[in-house]
This record gives structure tokens, sequence and C-alpha cells, in this order.
């Protein structure tokens, strides 16, 4: 801001910070004791036990439950993070699940390996031929709507 | 009386026709996959009719030893007009066929009378025996049409 914009106004800044304000004693204890009584604590009123000693203690259910908190968490991520059906049965990790996946893992159960994708509790041929129903299931797609 | 009897044929061939039409067409219809010179171990297509005209009815295997049973498809298939077919086998590769094939076959009904379905074909996987991907080519046929 350039001097020659505002003349006036500079002046009259210039005149205030020179001028010396009185306020009278009582005043000023007033407006101070006024102030303190609005930020003081109001137990500090009726207690004289030091400041650490009036602070409550947490009660039982304060105390457990962020732990509480942390191992729902955790579990709801557990829960997500597993792999489901249809990540376990993309045998060849093309991100589709299609025959060629029935394939892999019929020959992953011949060689005693493989993994239990239909939750029999066994790991046999029925796992592959569980993906190989669920490749040619017409739900999958958008020609689902066209069978319609 | 040759008249009479003239005149009963003729009813009767009425009634048979009618009877025949109203009940539609049934057809079959042979799903083909050339795999060229690579043994086929599995593929996975996806069949329908782009007329809406055919119903399917049930699904057959194929011709090779390797092929014969019916392959995987959606009950939910049948009556429609898609259809999803897949098939594996973990044979030795020379046990697998290789060229042309008839993989499958369709039984289906077509209820509209002079109707003939438009059959499109889609290959969505096809492997050889140790799981590769390979390049195949499918096709649907009438029978004895090919």
């Amino acid at each position: 801001m350039k001097e020659e914009n505002h003349p006036k106004l500079e002046k009259a800044l210039r005149a205030l910070a020179k001028e010396e304000i009185f306020v009278p004693r009582e005043r000023d204890e007033r407006m101070l004791g006024a102030i303190r009584a609005h930020f003081e604590e109001p137990t500090a009123v009726v207690s004289d036990r030091p400041r650490l000693a009036r602070r409550r203690t947490p009660s039982v259910w304060q105390h457990w439950l962020p732990l509480a908190a942390a191992i729902v968490i955790a579990g709801l991520i557990l829960y997500f993070a597993r792999p489901t059906e249809r990540q376990m049965a993309d045998l060849n990790r093309d991100g589709t699940v299609d025959v060629i996946d029935a394939l892999l893992m019929a020959k992953e159960v011949q060689r005693g390996k493989g993994s239990d994708i239909n939750h029999d509790q066994k790991i046999d041929a029925r796992d592959a031929e569980e993906i190989a129903t669920l490749a040619v299931r017409l739900e999958r797609g958008p020609w689902a709507e066209e069978a319609e | 009386m040759k008249y009479i009897r003239g005149v009963i044929c003729w009813v009767l061939l009425v009634a048979f026709v009618e009877t025949i039409t109203a009940h539609g067409a049934f057809a079959v219809y042979e799903v083909y996959v050339d795999s060229g010179s690579k043994a086929l171990a599995a593929y996975q297509v996806r069949i329908w009719d782009e007329e809406g005209v055919a119903k399917i009815l049930s699904v057959e295997g194929g011709e090779p030893p390797a092929f014969q049973a019916p392959p995987f498809f959606d009950p939910k298939a049948i009556q429609k007009n898609v259809i999803k077919l897949a098939a594996f086998r973990v044979d030795a590769s020379e046990q697998l066929p290789r060229g042309k094939v008839r993989v499958a076959s369709l039984h289906v009904e077509i209820p509209e009378s002079g109707a003939r379905p438009r059959w499109r074909v889609v290959i969505e996987a096809a492997a050889t025996a140790d799981g590769r991907k390979i390049a195949v080519r499918a096709s649907v046929f009438k029978k004895d049409e090919e």
C-alpha cells in the first residue's frame, strides 16, 4: 500500500500510536477478574487437591475398547484379504476362470497337489470339475441378458 | 367310395402336417473345433443363435474318444438360445485329437416353422496337454449339412 493512496488513514494511524489511553486501575482489575473467572476450571474452586489427582480414572470399557476395536479391524482385514473362490480357481492367474484352469487343476490333482475348490474337505477330480462348472456359468457375462 | 377314401386320406395328411408344425421342428447341430496340428486338451466355447429362434434341448458329447462325454454346460442354458460348452482331458498328447473334430452336438427345437437359427461361436479358451493356450477355430453345422 503506497502512502499517496491513503494519506489520511496513515496520518490517523500514526496519531493513534502516539496517543496514550488511560484505563483506571479499578476497571483494569475488574476486567482481569472477569477474565480469570471465565477461564478458571470449576473444580478448582471446590477442591484443594493437586491438579493431577483431580483427573478422572478411565473406566474399564475405555481401557479395553481400543484393543477390541483393533482386534475387530484386524479380523475384518484378514477376512476380506482371503482369496475368493474365483481367485483360488484362477490357477494360471490370467484374470479369468476358464477350462484351462480346470485342466491345470486336474493335472495338479494327478500329482497329489491342488486345492479344495468345492469345499468338500477333499482334493480330487471334483475340484477340477467345479472349476469347469464355474467357467460355463451363463451369469458371468453380458450374454446372460441375451439368454433371457 | 374311392372319393370318400381320398378325402379321409387328405384330412389325415393335413392333420399330421398340422401336428408336426404345431410342435415345431427339431434339429441337431454339431460343434467342431479345429486345433490344427496341435493336440486339443481343453476347449471352451460360447454358442448362441443370433436369430433367437432356437431353443437348446440337450447336449451330447463329441466324436473323438477324448471328448465323447458330454461337455460341461450350465443347465440354465436349456430352453435358451445361448450356451457355453467346455471340456478338458488330462491324457497324454498322443491320445488327444488334432485337426478338425466334432466335440459336441446340440439338440435344439425351433418352434417357429420355417425359421432357421444363425449360430455364432466364440472361442473362450483352448489349450494343449501342458495347459498352454492355443489358437483354434470353432464352427457349428446342422447335422449332415457340413
